[in-house]
Order: structure tokens, then sequence, then C-alpha cells
């Protein structure tokens, strides 16, 4: 027993002195989404927003094609948590990233239908991300389609 | 009947209610575009308004902007960065206030153009009657003292009137482009045809053209000092400087008016005539001048023939001595060189003409080592006959000395 409580009280003060510190209530939610033209290297970038990155990866993992990009354009925005929500006409997912050491990494890929979206368009509505595609709304967050929300 | 009436009701009630929810569906990203692109297109309205009556209407259209988008202000505020939704309806009024301006500030020179028209066409009629006064006494006894003193008086008044007149030109032009529309490269159809209206009711040409023709004429008719060329020089300066900007738009306003294109034609011709007017009269008076000392030279047009004309007077002259009397050579030189050259030209003239750049200091050093040259082989003659006097004073004078030892001797 004394062992046990000799272990936890271990764990406790290992536990403390691991802890990183945090700003909480950051709010890195955009209040529009971007419409980013690609250019002809597959790049995007973002004046306002300052962010820059390469899109060859996102089409070859959509369309299995990394130079479909051509003439195309995204639309980003970014959630109150900092997941960076991309998707683009003809997709048929909304590719949820992240930021990590100068890179965006893919955390989660939320298919939305098999045809492939329309005219989709990214709004804010925190803690959601809503997706327009004609007229009919989902609501997503970073972990997938929020069914409750109406 | 009634429970199936009442399931029907929520039936549609609730079709309505999934329905319109996906009608109001909307992208915050289309929103904030639209609005955008109202803006835009409101701003251009204001801008290229073509009136005062226009530019009021756009007010209404304005509110029914900021009413229509008022409930979406908070994702304007946040998404219209670095404005916001208040910042961008005060730029909005801001443009329609300047472009307002733009409008009182030309109904204001309009009322005042046709003020500005009848003061012209009076001083036109003024500066007739003068210079025709002037041309008058000029053929009149120009020895009465109180005739010249008369022109004197009159001259001045001409040349007061003269300015008066060009500058009352100057503001018609102004009002008819005021500086918005002198900025802009490219003027529209319809303001091209506006301001051809009002320069054809103000006769904007042929008052330039009329001008022209009377500092042509002033010139003519006037002997004129280095200061008041000076006057003028400055004068033609201001004058080139209005008609590189609103002779530009005014080719342009008359561009395809053929009778009109010729007439801005006439004007180019006829500020040339006026530059070239002057340089003559320059060099006119300079000829006077030395014959008003008796020097008579041919005619001069530029600076190189004048420096050719009076190097080749000097090269006669020096010629002449021996031929001519002592007297009549040192008469010539003194009357070209004292009199006139250093007295009058090189003092008054020469600084007049190389600011002009219708002589150079090379010409001028020419004139002058001729000058000296021709007053070396004067004195050398001149150092003759000193010597000669001193000579004989100096032979008269040991004659004497000699005589008075010779008797001094014989006396002891």
């Amino acid at each position: 027993m004394k062992l046990i409580k000799f272990l936890s009280f271990l764990l406790l003060v290992i536990a403390a002195a691991c802890s990183t510190l945090k700003l909480k209530q950051a709010d890195f939610a955009w209040p529009v989404e971007s419409v980013i033209s690609i250019d002809e290297n597959g790049r995007v970038s973002d004046e306002r927003y300052s962010i820059s990155f390469d899109t060859g990866g996102l089409f070859y993992e959509e369309l299995d094609d990394s130079s479909a990009y051509v003439g195309k354009e995204i639309r980003i925005l970014r959630d109150i948590n900092g997941y960076y929500f991309i998707t683009a006409e003809k997709f048929k997912n909304v590719y949820v990233f992240q930021m990590d050491n100068g890179a965006m990494v893919l955390d989660n890929k939320i298919f939305i239908s098999e045809f492939g979206v329309e005219e989709p368009a990214l709004n804010q509505r925190t803690p959601f991300i809503e997706l327009i595609d004609g007229g009919k709304s989902l609501y997503l967050t970073n972990n997938g389609i929020d069914r409750n929300k109406k | 009947m009634k429970y199936h009436s009442s399931l029907n009701k929520i039936i549609l009630l609730l079709f309505l209610l999934v329905f319109t929810n996906q009608l109001f569906a909307q992208s915050d990203y289309e929103i904030v575009q639209s609005f955008k692109q109202k803006y835009k297109q409101l701003e251009e309205a204001i801008n290229k308004s073509k009136n005062l009556e226009e530019l009021n209407s756009i007010v209404a259209d304005i509110d029914r902007f900021r009413n229509e988008y008022v409930e979406q202000k908070t994702l304007l505020d946040k998404s219209l960065y670095p404005d916001n939704f208040d910042k961008t309806f005060e730029k909005l009024n801001m443009s329609f206030v300047i472009r307002n301006r733009d409008f009182t500030t030309i109904d204001v020179l309009q009322t005042e153009n046709l003020e500005l028209k009848e003061q012209v066409a009076s001083l036109n009629k003024r500066n007739t009657e003068l210079m025709n006064k002037i041309q008058e006494y000029e053929y009149s006894d120009k020895k009465d003292v109180n005739k010249v003193a008369e022109i004197d008086a009159l001259v001045r008044e001409l040349k007061r009137s003269l300015r008066k007149r060009d500058e009352l030109i100057f503001s018609i032009v102004d009002s008819l482009l005021p500086q918005p529309m002198m900025e802009q490269t490219q003027l529209s159809s319809l303001e091209r045809n506006a301001i051809y209206i009002e320069a054809e009711k103000n006769n904007v040409l042929s008052n330039v053209k009329r001008s022209l023709q009377d500092n042509v004429r002033f010139i003519e008719l006037t002997t004129l000092e280095p200061g008041d060329l000076n006057e003028i020089k400055k004068q033609q300066d201001q004058f080139a400087e209005f008609w590189q900007d609103a002779g530009a738009k005014l080719i342009d306003i008359y561009a395809g008016k053929n009778i009109k294109s010729k007439e801005i034609k006439e004007i180019d011709s006829l500020f040339s005539m006026w530059n070239f007017t002057l340089d003559q009269e320059v060099w006119r008076n300079i000829r006077e001048e030395f014959a008003y000392h008796k020097i008579n030279l041919i005619e001069f047009t530029n600076g190189e023939e004048f420096t050719n004309v009076l190097t080749s007077f000097i090269d006669d002259a020096i010629k002449n001595i021996g031929v001519k009397s002592p007297e009549e050579s040192n008469l010539t030189y003194s009357s070209f060189s004292d009199s006139t050259w250093f007295k009058v030209i090189s003092t008054n003239w020469v600084p007049y003409l190389i600011d002009n750049e219708m002589l150079d200091l090379e010409q001028k050093r020419i004139v002058e080592v001729n000058i000296s040259d021709w007053k070396g082989r004067l004195t050398p003659s001149s150092f003759d006959w000193m010597y000669v006097l001193v000579a004989v004073i100096a032979v008269a004078g040991l004659g004497y000395m000699n005589r008075k030892r010779l008797f001094k001797n014989k006396q002891t």
C-alpha cells in the first residue's frame, strides 16, 4: 500500500515536471475561408495569413495525380483549434491538416461524397467548420462530420 | 380528416424549414466578395459621375448597400482586413465628398467663366485701341517731349492690359479643364464633348490665337529694353508650360474636327513666331544701338552672324588705319568700343544674349579679342607721335643746355 502511494506520488511529481507551458483560450479561427489559385509550380500562398505550401501531395492523395492542380484553386479555412480544412472543386474529401515543423501534416481525411463536391465553400461556425455544397450544409470538426449539429 | 390536414401542415412546415435552411446556406466568402464588388461598383460610379445630379443619385444606392449588408457586419468587420464595415463606408463617403467638391469647383468656375469671357472681350478691344494709338504716335513727331511721355504711358498700359488678358485666358482654360481632369490621362468621349462645347462657347482657340498675335504685334510696335525682354521671355515660358498641359488636352478634344485642328496648329506656329520675333527684336535693338553711335552694321539674326559682322567691321577699321585720318580712326574706335560695346552692349545686352543661349562666351571673347587688337594697332601710331615729341623736346632741351654752357664758358 505504501509502495502504491509512493509510486503515485512519484508519477505525479514526474508528470508535473514534464508538463510544457500552454497558453490557453487561443483562437486560431480565420473569419472567412481563403480561395487561393494554385501557381504553375503547384504552390499556394495567402498574403493575409502569411501561409504558403505545396499542393502536389494533396492532389496526389485525392486524384492520384500530383500535377492535377493546373488551373485549379483550393479553399482553406482554419478552425478555432488551429486545424486547417482544405478542399477543392470535385474533391471527394475535406482534408484536415495540422502544422508541424515546417510542414502541413494530414490529421484527418473526411469523406464527403463519392461524386465529389461541386461548388464547395467553407464557413467558420465555431466550434465547427461548415461545408456548403449546392446549398447543403455539413458541420465538420477535425474528427469528422458532426451529425448532431443541424 | 382534421388529423390529416394538421399532419400535412406539419410536413409542409418541416419541408419549408429544411428547404429554406438549405436555401440560405450561403458561403461567407461569397458574401464578402459580393460586398467588395458592390463597393467597387459604387466607388466607380462616384468617380465617373458626370454632374452633381448624377452624383447625388448615388447617395440612395450607398444607403441601400449599407442596409443590405448591415446584418453581416460581424463577418465583414473580421473579413475586410485591414478595414472593417464602418471604415469601408467612411471611405465611400469620403470619395463622395471629394467628387462633390470637384463638381462644386467646376460649377463655381463655370459661373466665373461667363464674367471672364466678357472681360477678355473688353480687354481685346482695349488692346487693339492702344496698339493703334501707339502706331499713330510712332509716325508722329518723336521730338515732342509730351508725345514721347504719352507713348511711354500707353506702352505701359498696353503691357499691363495684355498681361491681364493672358491671365484671363489661362483662367478660362483652367475652368474648362480643372485639375482632376488635367490629371486624367484619357478623357471619355462625353467629357471631351462637354469641354468642346464650353471651349467653343468661350472662343478659347481664337482667344489664345489673338493673345499670341497681340504679343507679337506688341514687340513689333515698341522698342524694348533688356529688362522688358526678360519679362516677355518669362511670359513665353509660362505660356509654353500652360500650352504643354492644356494644349495636349485641347488637341485630344478637338481631334477629328478638321478646321479646329488646323487652328491648334496655327497656335503652335504663332507661339514659334512670338519666340522668333522676340529674338529678332533683340538683334534689331542691338544694331540700332550701334547705329545710334554712327556705327552702321549689316543685318544679323543670330549669335554667329553677330560675331562675324562685328569682327569684319573691326577688320575693315584696322585696314583703314593710315588710310583714314588718325582722328577719324580713333573716333570710330571709341564710338564702337567705348560708347557702344563696353558701355551698352556688353553690360546690358550680352548677359541677356548669354542667358537665352543666343550668344556664347566664346563668341563674346572673339569680339573682345578683336577690339583689343584694334586698340593695339591704333595705339602704336599714337606712341610714335609721343616718341617724336619727347625726342624733339629732349633735343631742344639738350640744345638749350648746350648753348647755355657755351655762353657761360664764353663769359669766363
